[in-house]
């Protein structure tokens, strides 16, 4: 009887097409953004350790990398690691980031508190790092996606052609990369070859962008060309989450848009979005000067894990 | 849970209507098979890296030195399987044979997919975009790239007439039917579609309002839709395509809309394929509708709307205003002040849009008298009421105040500019005299028509400042891209705003959309999201007439429970 359901199941799963994300799945009712930390500049390069501490940078601090721990305290986590846009940890344990201004691409011991250049004269935005140690960077002058092994250090341009190239995330099989467009209307999405190639880029994801009105009438409302799609992570479920001007937009693992998530009244704007918490639970937000953060009914992803199946199975 | 899943589907399909396939879909005895054969597709150049099956069904008729008619299926594999919703290949032996049908070449195509490169990834799934995108790439796709090879191949020719030529699709797959057609009319007379996803799964709900203002193109378009369709984030199934098929009979289509009681299923469309198929190559039957002469009601008002002995009376002066943010404009506005105001006590805000329309005492709304009322009675809090006109460009105003020049642009423009100008220049000039309170709480704003796309508009963008809207009659309709509200609604995080809707039945229908069905997705997709909303649907024409009575009970309900602890 159970294969016969389950059997049934399948079937009409695949007439129904693909599993819908409406924000009902996402948000908590009554829930809604709270201030995580503020007096900063220009806050970025949100991002979790396996044990769901969060951290972000302060890119025009002098101070370094700062911590929220899941109990919610903000410390200063490595003093000296400044300027940084874009970070991830690695599978090694290592925090790989993005020094936009110095235009390096660093990795940093985070135990011996140890910094170590790895490439010079690059313009790396944000990045991310697969189980394998491949590590893409976008850099956004050059309209271009870097690939840099981190096992053999070798890098070579994996992409060309993105308006401004921004944001980068991985799917939860860390099969697909997805890039947004910080000029454009798309993220766009590749496979990861075995070698570490990216290939078949698709504008797979359409950002909703604001209006932009016109005496003239046309048969269409005209929209900006952009919506300044900018930092992105990725849930347990293979939602694709990327801060704009609008607020955190999500879409389903097919690319279809499932829900705006505005930020709170009276920010200046939104650099990026990522996941942390003890289960993984609050969607993070880095402000300019502030941080918010909001508990979520879905979990984030930690990529130095490795490749995950989803959805994740039901306890 | 899959389990439950199951049981809530079977139960859902217990319950409708018993659509199953007819005797044009059985196999019959003595009538000749034609052939289906199954073939891959994976170099695709539309859609790099894709894979995809199609199948291609030859009729045991066919003569390649007479060109046969096409029809050309999405979702290929579940309308050729021979045991499948719609069983296209026995359908066509039936009609062939019988001579109903021309001698007709059948194209199934499922949608691709980028299968994983390495063991454990899962495939991109490319149906949402190839088929839920509004452009030419999949119909150029099917016509420029796979056909040419198909009919190369099996040695097929078709006849020239894109009337001979049609596609048919469920779901996503009715929609990317519309979409080939809509695009390459060329090529595509024809467009069957079941359970159309005319919905915002990405970007489809601009069809009502594209049809509408594009010159009439040569196609005839069957739509099939059950009243138990979908109401999910996308959208809401039955009204979008109540939507396309009001559009397509205000622009004169040949068009015919089969409405059932099923869900979101094949299978309605499944059983009365053969008549589709008979209808979308020759249309026997097609005229278009008299439209039948509508009842309208007439409301009259109530004592809340009637000057009452002993209720003190508030007082309203008009003043001219000229915007920084709309350049070049100038304007009139009217401040009403109840008689309980007190400057030491800030005062809750309204905010009425084409504000000449409210103030006259023998008028339909007479907004003064019923704030007087209500406020002496406490069904609403002491509030100082701005009726603001549209800006207008020249030195004086029009006879017709509706006819301010500056109107449509401020009113109807998606976007924050108007409430900017409410925010920003004129409600601080009025604070310049009253104390008004800043809180959202104690804003509401109110508009007919433009004017009440205008207001929900202002609070969309800002519900910091307003959290209260009232809109009679609202143009949620494509004159500057209203329509997309009920599309952004159903996937925006729920707004802190209330929202009185009223709409009439006998509203317009016009280039710019169809009102009673435009406010019936506003409150379709209100009420999908959960917000605090109520719609009044009466059978009023374009006019304040419903609005204008109902507005009492409009405020009561919007200011209940004001003041207190939220």
């Amino acid at each position: 009887m159970k294969r016969i359901i389950l059997t049934s199941w399948i079937a009409l799963a695949g007439m129904l097409g693909a599993q819908d994300m409406p924000l009902s799945q996402v948000l908590i009712p009554g829930e809604d953004w709270r201030l995580a930390s503020f007096r900063h500049e220009f806050t970025d390069a949100p991002t979790a350790d396996a044990k769901g501490n969060f951290y972000f940078s302060d890119l025009r601090s002098e101070q370094g990398l700062y911590q929220i721990i899941p109990q919610g305290k903000v410390v200063l986590y490595l003093k000296g690691m400044t300027g940084i846009s874009g970070m991830k940890f690695g599978p090694d344990g290592k925090i790989y980031a993005c020094r936009a201004r110095t235009r390096e691409l660093v990795s940093i011991d985070p135990v011996a508190n140890k910094l170590t250049v790895l490439a010079k004269d690059v313009r790396p935005n944000d990045l991310v790092v697969t189980h394998k140690g491949y590590l893409y960077f976008t850099e956004t002058p050059k309209k271009q996606v870097t690939f840099y092994n981190t096992k053999t250090g070798k890098m070579k341009p994996a992409d060309v052609g993105i308006t401004a190239p921004n944001g980068i995330c991985l799917s939860p099989d860390q099969g697909t990369l997805v890039v947004s467009d910080f000029r454009g209307k798309h993220c766009w999405a590749f496979r990861i070859e075995p070698d570490g190639t990216l290939a078949h880029k698709q504008p797979y994801m359409t950002m909703r962008r604001k209006p932009k009105p016109s005496q003239e009438r046309t048969i269409l409302p005209e929209f900006q060309p952009s919506c300044r799609g900018d930092g992105m992570i990725t849930d347990a479920y293979g939602r694709y989450y990327v801060a704009t001007e609008l607020g955190v937009q999500y879409f389903d693992p097919t690319g279809r848009i499932s829900g705006v998530i505005p930020g709170p009244p009276g920010i200046k704007g939104i650099t990026s979005v990522a996941f942390g918490g003890l289960n993984m639970e609050y969607l993070y937000i880095t402000c300019f000067d502030k941080v918010y953060r909001m508990k979520t009914r879905t979990r984030g992803i930690v990529y130095q894990n490795g490749p995950q199946a989803y959805p994740p199975k039901k306890k | 849970m899959r389990t439950t899943l199951f049981l809530f589907l079977t139960c859902g399909l217990l319950a409708a209507a018993d659509y199953r396939p007819g005797p044009d879909a059985q196999r019959r005895d003595g009538v000749p098979r034609g052939k289906v054969i199954l073939g891959a597709w994976n170099d695709c150049k539309a859609f790099p890296g894709t894979t995809r099956s199609y199948w291609v069904y030859i009729p045991a008729q066919y003569d390649p030195k007479r060109p046969a008619n096409l029809m050309v299926f999405q979702d290929g594999g579940g309308f050729v399987r021979e045991n499948g919703h719609t069983r296209v290949p026995t359908v066509f032996d039936n009609l062939i044979h019988r001579k109903e049908l021309p001698v007709t070449i059948g194209l199934f195509v499922n949608p691709g997919s980028v299968p994983g490169a390495e063991p454990g990834n899962q495939p991109r799934r490319n149906r949402a975009f190839e088929y839920d995108t509004v452009s030419a790439d999949n119909a150029n796709f099917i016509i420029d790239e796979l056909w040419p090879v198909v009919a190369k191949e099996h040695n097929l020719v078709i006849a020239k007439d894109p009337r001979t030529r049609a596609i048919c699709g469920n779901s996503s797959g009715g929609i990317a039917a519309f979409t080939a057609a809509w695009h390459r009319p060329d090529f595509f007379g024809g467009v069957i579609s079941h359970i159309g996803s005319f919905t915002n799964i990405r970007g489809g709900y601009v069809y009502p309002a594209l049809i509408r203002k594009t010159k009439k193109k040569n196609l005839r378009v069957l739509l099939q839709e059950g009243r138990r369709d979908l109401d999910n984030l996308h959208g809401h199934w039955p009204l979008s395509n109540a939507e396309v098929s009001a559009a397509l009979k205000y622009k004169g289509y040949e068009h015919k809309m089969v409405w059932g009681d099923d869900g979101h299923s094949g299978r309605h469309g499944g059983s009365i394929f053969p008549e589709s198929a008979k209808w979308i190559f020759t249309a026997p039957d097609f005229k278009n509708e008299e439209k039948a002469k509508p009842k309208i009601a007439e409301y009259k008002h109530k004592k809340d709307s009637e000057r009452q002995e002993g209720v003190p009376r508030g007082k309203v002066t008009t003043h001219i205003f000229e915007s920084q943010i709309f350049k070049g404009t100038r304007r009139e506005y009217s401040v009403y002040v109840p008689a309980q105001y007190r400057p030491e006590q800030a005062a809750c805000v309204m905010v009425f849009q084409d504000g000449h329309a409210y103030l006259k005492e023998d008028g339909d709304v007479r907004v003064p008298i019923v704030f007087d009322n209500l406020i002496h009675k406490g069904e609403m809090p002491v509030t100082i009421g701005i009726f603001v006109n549209p800006g207008h460009r020249g030195d004086a105003f029009p006879e017709n105040r509706w006819r301010a020049n500056n109107r449509s642009y401020e009113y109807d423009s998606l976007g924050d500019e108007y409430a900017r100008f409410l925010l920003e220049e004129l409600l601080p000039a009025v604070s310049e005299k009253y104390n008004l309170s800043y809180k959202a709480a104690d804003r509401a704003i109110c508009g007919a028509s433009s004017g009440g796309i205008c207001a929900f508009t202002a609070a969309w963008e800002r519900p910091d400042a307003f959290s209260k809207v009232y809109s009679m009659i609202g143009s949620f309709t494509n004159i500057r891209g209203g329509h997309v509200y009920p599309s952004w609604i159903r996937k925006t995080a729920k707004k802190p705003v209330k929202v009185f809707l009223q709409g009439g039945r006998n509203d317009l229908d016009n280039d710019h959309g169809h009102w009673p069905l435009a406010n019936e997705q506003m409150a379709a997709a209100l009420n999908f999201m959960g917000w605090d909303h109520k719609f009044v649907y009466g059978d009023g024409k374009h006019n304040l007439q419903h609005g204008g009575v109902l507005l009492p009970d409009a405020l009561r309900w919007l200011w209940a429970g004001h003041g207190e602890k939220e």
